[in-house]
């Protein structure tokens, strides 16, 4: 993760697990004061390649998030990630696609 | 004189009623207990508002509460980097310096699966794994959860340290 000085950690999630095992991701997600999204797999104790980054670092000009205040994934879903952010902004990421 | 009649009885049964609320609120105000977690009355009653009276982390609980509803544990974090937990059966643990004298900010459960996670003001993540630990009360002296399995550096580079 980010040096505290430059970002901390806003919240962070880890789904229910289900009974269908195969619908377990076994992923925690930390939330970010920038907005970004870091994904950690407690499988294998590691943090995963892919992260939600926050559009200011990605350069695209059009949205600028805010700190994340809270995560949730569909319950029957689990694949569906929904970010709120600050300022009323709501992202839904689909993990599968 | 039926009004009058009619007005003590049903005054008498009014006041009866009241009684018994009052009474009954007064036993609920005794079986109450509060949660507030300030530097005050934990140092008075204990951490839980005197649930925890063997308890020794006393002072700067921070404002984080982990609740595992399948294994029924309650865990919290404090500012000056200790962790308790407390099970519904009764059992309590403590773990000093979990955190290095570090705040620590958040914690969780992973739902069912024993693990605790806690993200401390260094923005460090650690992971506890309590199946491999005894579970023992903080009365038995020798109470050692297995401290932190998992640690993940600060820095964001991937690095895996396993053990301490």
């Amino acid at each position: 993760m980010d040096d505290p000085d430059v970002d901390l950690v806003s919240c962070f999630y880890v789904p229910p697990f289900l009974t269908s095992e195969p619908d377990n991701h076994n992923h925690l997600f930390i939330g970010m004061n920038s907005g970004s999204v870091h994904i950690f797999d407690i499988k294998k104790k590691e943090f995963s390649d892919f992260t939600i980054r926050n559009l200011k670092q990605t350069e695209v000009n059009v949205l600028n998030y805010h700190r994340v205040s809270d995560m949730k994934c569909q319950p029957e879903k689990m694949h569906r990630l929904l970010i709120a952010h600050e300022k009323c902004q709501v992202r839904v990421y689909n993990m599968n696609k | 004189m039926y009004k009058k009649l009619k007005q003590k009885f049903f005054g008498e049964a009014a006041k009866k009623k009241q009684e018994i609320r009052e009474k009954s609120l007064e036993n609920l105000n005794q079986n109450y207990h509060t949660f507030r977690l300030t530097e005050d009355n934990s140092k008075g009653f204990g951490v839980l508002g005197g649930y925890t009276a063997a308890s020794n982390i006393d002072e700067n609980v921070s404002s984080n509460l982990a609740f595992d509803k399948y294994q029924g544990l309650l865990a919290y974090g404090t500012r000056s980097g200790d962790i308790k937990m407390v099970s519904m059966k009764g059992y309590e643990q403590e773990i000093y310096g979990a955190h290095d004298g570090c705040a620590i900010l958040h914690m969780l459960f992973v739902p069912g699966q024993l693990l605790l996670f806690s993200i401390d003001a260094k923005n460090r993540l650690v992971c506890r794994d309590l199946r491999s630990t005894g579970w023992q009360t903080s009365e038995g002296g020798d109470a050692n959860l297995r401290s932190a399995d998992v640690k993940v550096a600060a820095s964001y580079n991937q690095k895996k340290l396993r053990g301490q």
